[in-house]
């Protein structure tokens, strides 16, 4: 039999679990009694925010890692990977945020505190990667990229906790310590975890394979950097 | 740059790059600061807007008229049976209430699906004017909390 990488094991459960997903969402749960079949993008919405606000924390996480070792890249070389796959999934839940909210609040878009905040969060992923892409030293540019991480990090929970803290027009929380019981169906709640696996699976694949690449990549810049 | 051979080029290598390193910081300081400024001065402005994405009836009514060019948000519930269209336009009235006090609407344009949902907060953006009367020019409809399986 071939051997079968870790990252190929990792697309295989995507695959599977986004097909099961996409049957559960579509001809199992039930619709929403408000919104209606609009609603079914809250399963792609849900877990892509969640997995783009999570990230931001990682990155960060592993950033302090790198600083405390600086001989390793690996540290530094995953936070990257992290914040490159974490900045599409924060672009798809904003995309799809924005499609949902026309026919549900009658706007495409409105200034309120989760939304900003989500925004704000963006920004800090294209300052983070522009950042770094400027700077020709890798010790100075993972340096000033954990700084962006960190103070990116207070983010996450700030827009997980934006409906409790200021007035808004987003729902509360449906998952999580924030959340209210019974916000939720519980089928609906099935088919969210579900979801969530499918894309959890999604993220870590295209993580790892941005890792390899980047490992390659970070080899390369010394070498050449040796040779000159 | 090339690369330096003998011990004094050395030195002069390493000056120029510490000069070069030198004025750069002093130029990224002052679009630092500038930047600092301009964003501050902003936020100063925007503070008494935007400390609160709305205001509920009551605060609306106490706020009082808005100033000429200014925006703000009121949210509320429509009060049932109180919408009315004038005929064949899309002009529409109503009226918000949060409870114990009241605000009249108008206006002018689409109604969102979820407007006349009776769980649904209503969110307006526009003036509130001399006569009382709030003129929206964007609906926001803020839907419940809960996801709850419809029967059928």
């Amino acid at each position: 039999m071939k051997n079968i990488s870790i990252s190929e094991i990792f697309w295989i459960f995507s695959f599977i679990f986004l097909i099961t997903s996409l049957g559960i969402v579509f001809m199992w749960a039930p619709t929403d009694v408000n919104l209606g079949v609009s609603q079914k993008i809250f399963y792609l919405h849900l877990p892509t925010a969640i997995l783009g606000m999570i990230s931001i924390v990682i990155v960060a996480f592993l950033s302090i890692l790198y600083l405390l070792n600086s001989e390793n890249n690996k540290w530094d070389d995953l936070a990257y990977s992290f914040a490159e796959v974490g900045m599409i999934f924060l672009t798809i839940a904003l995309i799809s945020g924005s499609l949902w909210s026309k026919p549900a609040w009658g706007v495409w878009w409105t200034w309120e505190p989760k939304l900003t905040l989500t925004l704000a969060l963006w920004f800090v992923y294209v300052a983070y990667l522009m950042m770094r892409s400027y700077m020709s030293d890798l010790r100075n540019e993972a340096k000033f990229g954990a700084i962006v991480a960190l103070i990116g990090s207070i983010d996450a929970p700030l827009i997980y906790y934006a409906t409790e803290l200021w007035r808004s027009a987003h729902p509360g929380a449906v998952v999580g310590p924030n959340a209210e019981p019974g916000a939720l169906d519980e089928r609906m709640f099935l088919a969210l975890i579900l979801s969530f696996i499918a894309f959890s699976f999604m993220f870590i694949f295209f993580v790892s394979n941005r890792y390899f690449l980047r490992k390659t990549e970070t080899r390369m810049n010394m070498m050449v950097r040796k040779l000159n | 740059m090339n690369k330096p051979e003998s011990f004094e080029e050395n030195l002069d290598f390493r000056e120029q790059e510490i000069s070069f390193i030198y004025t750069h910081r002093i130029k990224l300081v002052v679009a630092v600061l500038v930047l600092v400024l301009a964003v501050g001065y902003l936020a100063f402005n925007a503070w008494d807007s935007a400390k609160v994405y709305y205001y509920t009836v009551a605060e609306i009514k106490e706020i009082g008229p808005t100033t000429e060019g200014q925006f703000v948000r009121v949210s509320g519930k429509l009060i049932e049976g109180s919408f009315e269209r004038v005929q064949n336009t899309t002009l529409a009235s109503f009226i918000l209430t949060d409870g114990s006090e009241t605000v009249q609407a108008i206006h002018q344009g689409i109604i969102p699906d979820l407007f006349f949902n009776e769980h649904s907060e209503i969110i307006l953006e526009g003036r509130y004017t001399q006569d009382n009367i709030f003129e929206s020019n964007n609906i926001i409809v803020k839907c419940p909390s809960k996801y709850i399986a419809s029967s059928s």
